[in-house]
């Protein structure tokens, strides 16, 4: 009976950190797209052979790249924070990176692709949009069109907070695409 | 002991008491000594089976369902119906630990279907929130956030899948992050249960499939885990694995078992002889050794010091293995175990003095007496599949040093049909010596 207790309370300890982790997931992005400050990034196209078909509509941001002062040195797959701000059309702009927290300003975790000399390559924490398997395809497909040089009128918005970023909604031709394919954010 | 075995004695022991070889006395002693045999047991392994199965169909069928709906939730009901099949996976965990902790096809099901909820709760999440975190960063959470499961509900399906998912996180974390150093301790997680069933019975079809699971797990991750500063190190790296694996078994069995039964002695086998034939090309070993090593970019330099403490394990296990097997005086484990110590001084040769010609010669000739003295062996102790597993092995390289050489197709053609004849006159000759055999 004692042993029968022993086991259960163990369990629960158990169950306590598997419900913990999602939840703190929840919670954390939560926050972010409540309380977090928006911006907004362009996009670009991304070569359809990377794509995965019908679950998401993959994203590429227009800058991924980021200065990087000479006394940093950073390796690739290294975790550092993209520094940001908004530029004078009002989209984000990376302006740095720290490899530490940075104590003042808008920033969110991302990884070092490739560092050159003073530029480093970063990938960014929202490449993914993900939407219903029998719409993304086609929204896939408007949002490469008009990620184009001559047609850029795609754009997501992320909210960021304290290093968290979040994908709030992906535009195209300033139209949400919730309202374009009826889909839920 | 293994079951079947327990069987045939069984099935003797009126004989022996009729022949007066033994007395009824000494037959209820050796009844006692070795217990009773439990009927029922294939029973038993169907149900385990079919609900391991069912709880994996139902968990990815779900995972389906919701993920075709998706869109017609708003967020708040998503996140709700992300936690719904991790909350339900734990109430039944908790439940089968009450009610049914004796039944195996309750535990390994339940548990199988809880380790599918956790991954699919934090991927539905990350559905939820456009989360592009690295599949790396998805596996290794699953994962850790599983193998307590395999403790408390005592169940060893789910070692299975933590071994699939740790080989595949590996490979995920060498491209995303360009090492996976973390792979050992993590491996290291899953061993206690494995050696807790083998603690329990040595000869269980649930440890052989533990047994294989790690001896794949091994082999593949291995490979994937090096980081390969220092190119080549990978040949003594397996080598040596393959060995340990390979003299393993003398140490763990103290009866001669299937292919089945016994996976590190198969495995190990196997890979020492598939090994020894990549050896035995040129292309194995050009640049490599300690003149090409590499600095660059993706190459992590911590990640190349666990090589070198990966390679100083696996060689000095290897060597008290083969000291094992020189003291029991079993020369023809001792053949195969030796390939380390082979490809040792073949890699010193070729590291520092840039001579590829000789290790070449050297694993043909190994190879070759590999499988001579495997088919010396066989005839010996009038095991047909040991024959041909030794002809197999002359058969390969011969195969392999046809491609390579210039011989014309009429050639190549009448020494295959002599190799095909020698073949089945060894099956036939085997076949005549076998005693009892008319």
């Amino acid at each position: 009976m004692k042993n029968n207790k022993y086991i259960i309370g163990l369990f629960l300890c158990l169950f306590a950190v598997q419900i913990a982790v999602p939840v703190y997931m929840i919670v954390n992005k939560e926050k972010t797209l409540v309380l977090g400050k928006q911006f907004k990034f362009r996009t670009v196209p991304v070569d359809p052979y990377d794509a995965f078909r019908g679950r998401y509509v993959a994203l590429a941001v227009q800058q991924d790249s980021a200065p990087v002062p000479g006394d940093i040195k950073l390796v690739s797959g290294q975790n550092v924070y993209a520094c940001i701000e908004e530029d004078k059309d009002g989209f984000a702009k990376i302006i740095g990176v720290s490899k530490g927290r940075p104590k003042e300003g808008n920033y969110f975790r991302a990884r070092v692709r490739y560092a050159d000399g003073n530029k480093v390559r970063l990938d960014l924490p929202f490449t993914r949009y993900y939407m219903d398997e029998k719409k993304a395809p086609a929204a896939e497909d408007a949002y490469r069109k008009h990620s184009q040089k001559d047609k850029q009128d795609a754009y997501i918005t992320v909210r960021v907070r304290n290093g968290c970023a979040v994908i709030e909604e992906l535009y195209i031709n300033e139209k949400p695409i919730s309202e374009l394919w009826g889909h839920n954010t | 002991m293994v079951k079947k075995n327990i069987q045939w004695l069984y099935s003797e022991l009126p004989d022996l008491i009729n022949k007066g070889i033994l007395s009824a006395e000494d037959s209820d002693k050796l009844k006692k000594y070795y217990g009773e045999i439990t009927s029922g047991g294939r029973q038993k392994i169907v149900l385990t089976v079919f609900g391991i199965l069912g709880a994996f169909l139902i968990g990815l069928g779900i995972i389906l369902m919701l993920a075709h709906n998706w869109d017609a939730f708003s967020r708040p009901a998503r996140t709700v119906i992300s936690l719904t099949p991790l909350i339900i996976a734990q109430l039944l965990a908790l439940w089968t630990i009450l009610r049914h902790s004796a039944s195996v096809a309750w535990r390994e099901s339940v548990s199988t279907f809880f380790m599918l909820a956790i991954g699919s709760s934090i991927a539905l999440i990350a559905q939820t929130y456009h989360i592009s975190d690295s599949t790396a960063n998805f596996l290794l959470t699953w994962m850790l956030l599983s193998i307590p499961i395999v403790y408390f509900m005592k169940a060893s399906f789910p070692v299975i899948l933590y071994l699939i998912g740790i080989t595949c996180w590996s490979g995920f974390s060498q491209v995303e992050i360009w090492h996976a150093a973390l792979f050992w301790p993590i491996f290291a997680l899953a061993i206690p249960h494995v050696f807790q069933s083998a603690k329990n019975n040595m000869y269980s079809n649930r440890t052989a499939i533990l047994f294989w699971g790690v001896s794949i797990c091994l082999c593949v991750s291995t490979g994937i885990v090096m980081e390969g500063t220092v190119p080549g190190l990978w040949i003594i790296v397996y080598s040596a694995l393959f060995a340990v694996l390979y003299l393993t078994d003398s140490l763990l069995f103290g009866e001669i078992t299937g292919p089945w039964r016994n996976p590190f002695h198969t495995v190990g086998a196997s890979g020492i002889f598939i090994f020894s034939l990549i050896l035995t090309y040129e292309w194995a070993w050009e640049s490599i050794g300690w003149r090409h090593y590499r600095t660059y970019g993706e190459y992590n330099q911590f990640a190349g010091i666990l090589d070198y403490l990966l390679m100083t394990a696996l060689l000095v296990i290897a060597v008290c293995l083969l000291v094992v097997s020189i003291r029991k005086r079993n020369f023809f484990k001792l053949l195969y175990g030796v390939l380390p110590v082979v490809t040792v001084f073949s890699y010193v040769i070729c590291g520092f003095g840039e001579n590829t010609i000789m290790p070449i010669i050297l694993f043909n000739i190994y190879l070759f007496v590999l499988g001579i003295a495997t088919m010396t062996a066989g005839f010996r102790s009038y095991r047909i599949g040991v024959v041909n597993a030794g002809m197999i092995i002359i058969m390969a390289q011969i195969f392999a040093r046809f491609f390579d050489s210039q011989m014309g197709f009429v050639l190549r053609g009448i020494i295959f049909i002599l190799i095909g004849i020698g073949f089945l006159a060894a099956n036939v000759v085997l076949i005549r010596r076998k005693p009892g055999v008319k």
